[in-house]
């Protein structure tokens, strides 16, 4: 995995004096929030780039800003080859047989989506610019219709609603530009996820004149067109993945972390989350991720008394961190993130945005 | 809590300058300050309204002969064409036409307060980024050495150089001499007021030069007091390059120099020792926390919004962030970030 590549490294006093106050409960963060789960705001527009199905540009208070553009492309649908193995394990697994063949057809496949990142002065094959593409990329492409669901909740992911029948497909490209003061240092992934989720909030796909097996000829009138995630928002309804990077300095969890604050973590989790298919739940979580602390490769703190013992801490002296969470902040972090609301939160905050713009635009097309 | 998504602020519609001054007196080849129409119709807002007219590095400004050339611009000698060097607001002075740059590096000057960052340890001096053009240098003979002044640099000082300064320790310092070819600034630490810095916290504004930013004072060190927060005096440097360094104010730097009669070069080496190199921070209440935290968001706030930051405005905008916490928690008792209310209270209080 690869680590954050930090582009001014801290002084190990400044460093042991954010650690003790993160650490402290409630934690004293830098920037005066006062709690570990407030949010920075956001400034975000949409549909701000001519050519593309959808797009969106976020920019968060710390000059960071991304541009995130969504094209949707007509493909052949090539035959899957390993059929045979397919049928195999789906028999073993012992469903109905007419069931089994419906889902079939209605099945995507996580290669029609592709998500390229581009920051400015990196290489393309660059792997912390690598990881990212794919954290981004991966709940993307999840089968959310994997378990069966009961008829009336039964929702599908991204891929399966690419599906146009059963030679034809859309492809989804998602391009994704991050405008950065410094670079990856500040790891820039909920601002990238929250961006790519407003843009295919934003996205539409075009009327198809064809039906049934037909080759698609779509109509030329943009206002006929769909949403590819529909707006009228429930609870349950299908939304793009979000992801939430979550800091864990001592026993406290903290979200929406700065740079400073990522500099001095005891671990960093990214969690990807997804509004549930359930009505019980708000969001389920759909992936959990280790990414490395950047406070492993900083200089440890010279201590005013000669004698530094080995493997003895004192107190207000840095001491590199050399990363793993216990078992029980790990659970402290799902908790918050799933029971405690803040997955709900950073959801409705997201949908409270498109509906203000919904509102507008309304307006606007009044007047 | 929670997370707010808003919509972008829409710049307000650029006033094209009829009337301006030497508007007056242009002609049609000047065409290419006034085409506004190919920017795009919505964007993020600057620091601060764009009512002043922005130019880039090479548009023209004017032709006109009657116009002199200030900071900021260039004339070639075969035409009277003055063009814009720098990207910044165009600024005029009776007849003189300057350029005043939305933001600049810190150019160093001979006795300026600095702050700065070890990025490199050399073989007899470190390197050090103090938002200059070029790396800063901090010679190992301009540093107070453990056992006094007078003692001579030897080949052992230089092999343990990272026991004084390391990579990323955070100093202060004086300029103490300006290169005259390329204007690489010399540091020294020599005196008590300087050396490493610990207990707090580090920010960067923009130095002097552009708009906001750290202005060269009277006083560039200062203490605050937050005893009505229940937490103890906040100790200031704002260094003239734009960054600043809050920590807890330790009362026995003072004490020291007062009983020994104030540092001077005869009891320097009593007063040295290895205690000023490390970088252990002491115990510090929760109260001088969270006041540091909150000086550090006035101080941000203020350069977001173009002020100057010195020790009059810090202090006003403390004083107003306070004030303004006290009566939103009378209201509503969560008053969890600063509001954009605040911010106004804030930038209004230390203008004012």
């Amino acid at each position: 995995m690869p680590s954050l590549a930090s582009s001014s490294p801290f002084s190990p006093a400044e460093l042991a004096y954010l650690h003790t106050s993160l650490s402290s409960v409630p934690p004293l963060r830098p920037d005066a929030r006062s709690l570990g789960t407030d949010f920075r705001p956001l400034r975000a527009e949409t549909g701000v780039l001519p050519a593309v199905n959808g797009s969106a540009h976020v920019g968060f208070s710390d000059g960071r800003e991304a541009i995130v553009g969504v094209k949707l492309e007509v493909e052949k649908t090539v035959e899957r080859k390993n059929t045979g193995l397919k049928y195999h394990v789906d028999s073993a697994m012992d469903i109905d047989m007419d069931e089994d063949e419906r889902r079939k057809q209605a099945m995507g496949k996580q290669e029609w989506v592709t998500l390229t990142l581009t920051v400015p002065g990196l290489r393309d094959d660059d792997p912390n610019l690598a990881f990212l593409e794919e954290m981004l990329r991966e709940p993307l492409a999840v089968p959310l219709s994997t378990a069966p669901q009961s008829d009336n909740s039964y929702t599908m992911s991204l891929q399966d609603s690419l599906v146009i029948n059963s030679r034809w497909h859309w492809h989804v490209y998602v391009d994704v530009l991050l405008i950065s003061p410094n670079g990856l240092a500040s790891y820039p992934l909920p601002l990238l996820s929250m961006a790519a989720h407003l843009a295919l909030r934003d996205t539409r796909i075009p009327k198809l004149k064809s039906e049934g097996e037909e080759d698609p000829v779509a109509d030329d009138d943009w206002m006929a067109s769909t949403y590819l995630y529909p707006r009228k928002v429930v609870t349950t309804s299908p939304r793009p993945p979000v992801i939430l990077l979550v800091l864990v300095v001592g026993e406290n969890v903290i979200f929406d972390p700065s740079r400073e604050e990522l500099a001095v973590a005891d671990g960093i989790v990214a969690v990807s989350i997804a509004s549930s298919t359930d009505d019980d739940k708000d969001c389920k979580v759909l992936a959990v991720r280790m990414v490395d602390s950047p406070a492993r490769d900083t200089m440890k703190g010279i201590p005013q008394s000669e004698e530094p013992q080995k493997g003895v801490d004192v107190p207000g002296v840095w001491r590199p961190r050399v990363g793993g969470v216990k078992r029980s902040v790990l659970k402290a972090v799902i908790k918050s993130v799933v029971v405690d609301g803040v997955a709900r939160d950073v959801m409705s905050g997201l949908d409270g945005f498109l509906n203000l713009e919904d509102g507008a635009d309304a307006g606007a097309n009044a007047v | 809590m929670g997370l707010a998504v808003l919509p972008p602020d829409f710049e307000e519609e650029v006033v094209h300058p009829v009337s301006r001054k030497y508007d007056d007196y242009q002609d049609d080849s000047d065409t290419s300050m006034d085409d506004a129409n190919g920017r795009p119709s919505k964007r993020f807002r600057l620091s601060q309204p764009a009512a002043s007219q922005i130019v880039l590095p090479g548009e023209t400004i004017t032709d006109d002969t009657q116009w002199m050339r200030g900071h900021g611009t260039y004339m070639t000698d075969s035409s009277t064409t003055i063009i814009a060097t720098l990207a910044g607001i165009l600024k005029t002075t009776n007849k003189l036409l300057s350029v005043a740059p939305l933001r600049a590096r810190y150019t160093p000057e001979i006795g300026d307060l600095v702050v700065g960052r070890i990025v490199e340890v050399q073989k007899n001096r470190w390197k050090v980024d103090v938002a200059a053009p070029l790396l800063a240098q901090l010679p190992l003979s301009s540093i107070n050495l453990p056992g006094g002044v007078l003692r001579r640099r030897t080949t052992a000082d230089e092999l343990q150089m990272r026991n004084y300064f390391q990579e990323g320790d955070l100093v202060v310092a004086e300029v103490q001499q300006v290169g005259s070819s390329d204007n690489t600034a010399s540091l020294h630490t020599r005196s008590l007021k300087y050396g490493k810095l610990r207990n707090g916290t580090f920010l960067a504004v923009s130095g002097t030069g552009g708009g906001g930013g750290v202005v060269r004072s009277r006083r560039q060190v200062f203490t605050i007091n937050s005893g009505a927060q229940s937490g103890g005096d906040v100790d200031v440097i704002l260094g003239v390059n734009g960054y600043i360094w809050l920590s807890k104010h330790v009362q026995q730097a003072d004490d020291q120099g007062r009983m020994s009669g104030g540092v001077s070069i005869s009891n320097l080496d009593d007063v040295v020792s290895t205690a000023i190199y490390s970088s252990q921070n002491d115990d510090i209440g929760e109260g001088t926390r969270r006041e540091i935290a909150r000086i550090s968001e006035c101080i941000k706030i203020l350069a977001e919004d173009g002020v100057r930051v010195d020790e009059d405005t810090v202090i006003k905008a403390y004083e107003a962030a306070v004030d303004a916490e006290m009566s939103v928690a009378d209201q509503a008792g969560t008053g969890t970030r600063v509001s954009e209310e605040v911010r106004r209270r804030i930038v209004d209080a230390a203008i004012h």
